[in-house]
């Protein structure tokens, strides 16, 4: 499997929009190929240890998004007409409505973050970044 | 004042349904007036203190135990007079070690034990007997806590039942078997429908299988309702007010738990999140946060309910 | 009665039972191997003493002592074997084994005959199995010593008392399992410790008490005949009863103080 799920069951989100989002992911990354095959429901479940309804809901709106596709016999995969650059938009406004949401929650306004995403610097492919930006607002979910 | 809070479950053919239990032990209330509903297909997490009836319950369901008043049915059959039916859709993993069988070694104890269940898959039981690492060769007594669960998951899981009632299934293991465990069981439930009803202190392991959620404290249902359900309506607020604020007459009876004295507060309240928080703000308080519980979180925050059945 | 029902009824006959017999010869092979040496024994020293029978019968109070005590020696082997079975038995009946007993899909009445003819197959089987080996054993070893039906063997007492010890279990064993009251297999073998104890004191030449016990609880003539099916009154014992109804009624006496007195009490 070319990607690996993260799930968090402390996230706002239910697990199979997280499920649903980390394939959106793959695909706006490019890790996620079209026709690429997906775990079975069976495996995924066993691999996430989360209960198989919820990864069967997660392939079932995907399908119904036309990001997969089930072959009878073969098992699910990516669909070919995925698009990865539409699917990097959808992961963006799903970020930036948390980080707004978050902002809210910390009495920022919108302007306020946008000022200071532009001063940031891109963190690009630093995962060191990224995992201390966990553990440290991991408290204040 | 009753309670907000969700006890019951509406589904239309439950695989497990009790309807007003009580059972006391001498004197002692073990369950009283439960009415647990577990539909079919779920994965509910049944969590309390020890001793607040979650093993009585589950005895109820086996005929193991006759509660004094109340019915129960499994997949809408009785335990009392279709108690043999019963039995043969249910996997039963008990709390401690299954009495009895202490001299026997493991490998006779599962061949006698298939003899019960024509529905015994071999292959199924060699390839869990293979993931738990269990000896067949040692003798049960010679056992410890960890293995001897592991032996009975066996027992309860090799069989396929469309029941599995699970008394502290993780009780005695070690992380890494825990983790294999859970494992097993996911994929368990994606190969053969099956309600699970489990009892457990380690809800954050199970909580992603889990989809229902009932906390019972000193034989009464406080709460049940499915995990999504649970994960919408119960939120903790984070807010700021004043020493002398007081809850709205509207969130008073909603307002499962709480936290701190002031100014910030922290309430774990019961209800839709935008008319929560207008009813907050409406009433003098600045609310800061609002976030999800996970489901250890969740029930905890039931738990610390003070009991308002009259 | 849908469909499920049927395999789980359906169970009760072959398979579970042939399992029953072989955990409970796995759990007991050690009591049947005591057991069978001491019936061996027993057998070699009573072709012994048969063997000497023209040489003791000119002196019939040896004959009547040494045969005594084969008597008594027979009703150690009797006494430790009923103990044996008596403690291998009970592991199953301790409150917690009955949960393991009755948490099967099993109907609980059947599951308890089923039990307890496993239990009567082990018990008779393995003993017909000893004695006849040993009897066989006997004759080659010690040809002319004596077979099933010697005079040695005290007119087949042996297999009259097994009646009587079979019964015993039998009734102890599955009423105990029905009931879910172990207190009941403890009491059902109590007439027949009675019986054993009066026996005892009989052939120890304690007659008076032992009378005053058999008066009591039922007469017999050595220690086998009483624990068996019958005994006929005789000249000297004009007042014998049937030793086994004794057994049966003193069993269901104190079986029905047990229930009824569960009954009363409001309990788990």
């Amino acid at each position: 499997m070319p990607i690996v799920f993260t799930i968090d069951p402390a996230d706002a989100r239910p697990i199979y929009v997280q499920i649903m989002d980390e394939v959106r992911r793959g695909l706006a990354v490019g890790t996620l190929a079209p026709d690429e095959p997906l775990p079975s429901v069976r495996q995924l479940a066993a691999d996430l240890r989360v209960n198989p309804n919820t990864v069967q809901q997660a392939w079932r709106e995907l399908e119904r998004e036309g990001l997969i596709y089930v072959r009878r016999g073969q098992g699910t995969f990516v669909a070919e007409t995925v698009r990865p650059e539409h699917e990097r938009r959808t992961v963006s406004r799903h970020v930036a409505e948390r980080a707004l949401r978050d902002a809210f929650r910390h009495g920022l306004t919108r302007d306020e973050l946008i000022a200071t995403l532009e001063q940031l610097e891109p963190s690009g492919t630093d995962i060191t970044d990224e995992t201390e930006k966990r553990n440290t607002k991991g408290a204040d979910r | 004042m009753s309670s907000p809070l969700p006890t019951t479950i509406d589904t239309e053919h439950p695989a497990v349904a009790t309807h007003g239990l009580h059972k006391y032990y001498r004197r002692n209330r073990a369950l009283e007036r439960l009415d647990l509903t577990v539909p079919a297909g779920a994965v509910y997490l049944l969590v309390g203190p020890n001793g607040s009836g979650k093993t009585t319950t589950m005895k109820i369901l086996l005929d193991l135990a006759r509660a004094d008043e109340g019915s129960t049915t499994v997949f809408g059959l009785s335990p009392i007079s279709d108690g043999p039916l019963v039995r043969a859709q249910i996997g039963y993993v008990p709390e401690g070690r299954i009495p009895g069988y202490e001299w026997m070694r493991i490998d006779h104890l599962l061949t006698h034990h298939a003899v019960y269940y024509p529905s015994w898959d071999e292959e199924y039981a060699r390839s869990l007997i293979a993931a738990l690492e269990i000896d067949l060769k040692k003798k049960f007594q010679k056992l410890s806590k960890g293995e001897a669960r592991r032996v009975q998951l066996v027992m309860a899981l090799a069989h396929r039942p469309p029941l599995l009632l699970l008394d502290e299934p993780m009780d005695g293991l070690d992380p890494v078997v825990r983790d294999r465990v859970i494992e097993i069981l996911a994929t368990h439930l994606a190969e053969t429908p099956t309600t699970v009803l489990a009892s457990t202190h380690h809800i954050q392991e199970l909580e992603k299988l889990a989809d229902h959620l009932g906390v019972i404290r000193e034989g009464i249902l406080l709460a049940q309702s499915d995990t999504t359900t649970l994960h919408t309506r119960l939120k903790r607020y984070r807010i700021e007010a004043s020493s002398d604020w007081t809850a709205p007459e509207s969130l008073a009876a909603a307002i499962v738990r709480r936290n701190g004295s002031g100014p910030e507060l922290a309430l774990d309240i019961w209800g839709e999140e935008a008319a929560v928080t207008a009813d907050l703000a409406g009433s003098g308080s600045t609310v800061r946060q609002v976030a999800a519980l996970n489901l250890e979180e969740t029930a905890i925050s039931l738990l610390s309910e003070p009991e308002t059945v009259s | 009665m849908t469909s499920i029902s049927r395999p789980a009824h359906a169970m009760i006959s072959s398979p579970l039972f042939r399992s029953h017999v072989r955990t409970l010869l796995i759990q007991q092979w050690k009591v049947l191997l005591i057991v069978g040496i001491l019936i061996w024994l027993y057998q070699f020293m009573n072709a012994g003493n048969e063997l000497e029978t023209p040489f003791i019968l000119d002196n019939p109070s040896t004959f009547v002592a040494v045969n005594r005590g084969l008597g008594l020696f027979g009703g150690i082997i009797f006494l430790i074997m009923t103990a044996l079975w008596v403690f291998a038995t009970w592991e199953d009946l301790k409150p917690d084994s009955r949960e393991a007993f009755h948490v099967y899909p099993v109907d609980r009445i059947r599951h308890t005959v089923v039990r307890t003819a496993a239990g009567l197959a082990v018990y008779v089987g393995s003993f017909v199995l000893l004695w006849v080996t040993g009897a066989i054993a006997v004759n080659i070893f010690m040809p002319g010593g004596g077979w099933f039906w010697s005079p040695a063997y005290h007119e087949g007492g042996w297999i009259i008392s097994l009646f009587g010890i079979v019964n015993c279990y039998l009734l102890a064993t599955s009423l105990a399992l029905l009931t879910r009251r172990p207190q009941i297999w403890f009491f059902c073998w109590i007439p027949l410790g009675v019986l054993l104890t009066s026996t005892l004191l009989r052939l120890l030449n304690i007659t008076l008490l032992a009378n005053g016990f058999l008066f009591l609880f039922g007469p017999q003539r050595g220690l086998y005949g009483g624990l068996g099916l019958a005994v006929h009154p005789t000249p000297t014992e004009p007042w014998a009863l049937p030793s086994l109804s004794i057994v049966l009624i003193w069993t269901v006496i104190l079986s029905g103080v047990v229930l009824l007195s569960s009954r009363v009490r409001r309990e788990a």
